[in-house]
């Protein structure tokens, strides 16, 4: 039978780096999940990742989320950004508990389609353990106004800082079935 | 090597205003189930879905036990909730016709352990989209406190219809 949960590339960082570009991204599937499991370089407890696609970096990026920070609940709305880059996308800086990576599932549906395209985040990040104002989990949504077929993903992680050796990233393609 | 992620069945709305996608004799051969849900229904904006499992609950004789949390985008309104009794568990809430073109909300539905004869069955979901102005996104769960073992699966847009384009694919996750 067909593979329909189908590994195409999986990297795991041997030293530091800002970005890690999957690109030639093939088009013979239906979906695409990206799973990401990070931590930083940059003196504090945390930084903001972002997504880029196709290269393209227009205000062309609208997005919100749903999350609860520590005790918090909080969500918010951003349009036309040049990337996808919500607080959801914390990821444990130099000053974080050591050990501790933050975990981000996306799925990019439709991924070759004609429409916009539509993706959902589920992320969770702890910076400290037992401190519970340095827990972010919850979800988020994007709408990349593009109707172009996703064929590159950029992850840059933010203010010039690197992702550390041992941070993973992995695509898998759902097959046509 | 083995197919463990397998589309049983896909529906696509071709034809505007149809009321309901429905998936029936669901094989009982997978561990569990998983809805990928890429819809517009004909609400104005932005208006609820409703998940109904096996033909007679969707005259609400299962009493789903729901929990939530649904978010507009803005700080505020942000709202959690809790309703029992409902006939029905609650993807999240899809676009509408006056959201921009071509915008369609997605999300997903995982229901473990569907074919059990002998635990109350769960269904977990979240279901967003942005539409140039305005966005939902929904995180949700239920219990249907029956133990029947799941045959089929409705998917509507409570009072209104879906719009071409519509698109729920059924997944089986398969035993190991």
């Amino acid at each position: 039978m067909a593979i329909t949960y189908d590994s195409i590339v999986s990297t795991t960082l041997g030293s530091s780096q800002n970005t890690v570009t999957f690109s030639g991204i093939s088009s013979a599937y239906t979906d695409l999940r990206l799973v990401l499991f990070l931590r930083n370089d940059r003196a504090g407890t945390g930084t903001t990742c972002s997504i880029r696609f196709n290269n393209i970096s227009t205000s062309t990026y609208d997005f919100c989320y749903l999350q609860t920070f520590g005790t918090t609940t909080q969500s918010g709305t951003t349009l036309s950004s040049t990337m996808w880059n919500t607080s959801l996308m914390n990821v444990p800086a130099a000053s974080s508990e050591t050990n501790l990576f933050s975990a981000h599932y996306i799925d990019i549906m439709d991924y070759t389609n004609s429409y916009y395209k539509t993706m959902l985040m589920e992320a969770t990040s702890f910076n400290t353990l037992a401190t519970a104002s340095d827990t972010t989990t919850g979800a988020s949504v994007l709408c990349w106004r593009n109707t172009a077929a996703i064929n590159r993903i950029d992850v840059i992680c933010g203010s010039s800082a690197n992702f550390v050796a041992g941070s993973t990233f992995a695509l898998y393609g759902i097959a046509r079935a | 090597m083995a197919q463990t992620f397998k589309k049983i069945a896909s529906q696509t709305i071709a034809v505007a205003n149809t009321a309901t996608i429905t998936f029936s004799s669901i094989p009982q051969i997978y561990t569990d189930l998983y809805l990928k849900i890429v819809t517009r229904g004909g609400g104005g904006t932005w208006f609820y879905t409703r998940g109904y499992m096996n033909d007679l609950d969707i005259f609400n004789t299962v009493a789903f036990d729901l929990y939530g949390a649904v978010s507009s985008g803005s700080t505020s309104p942000l709202y959690s909730f809790r309703d029992l009794t409902t006939g029905y568990y609650y993807p999240g809430y899809s676009t509408g016709i006056n959201v921009t073109d071509g915008v369609f909300a997605v999300g997903e539905v995982y229901i473990p352990n569907y074919a059990s004869s002998s635990t109350f069955k769960l269904f977990r979901s979240n279901l967003g989209g942005v539409g140039g102005f305005s966005c939902f996104i929904s995180y949700c769960a239920a219990a249907a406190p029956t133990t029947s073992n799941i045959t089929s699966l409705t998917i509507n847009n409570a009072n209104y219809t879906w719009q071409v384009g519509t698109t729920i694919d059924l997944y089986g996750i398969l035993k190991a």
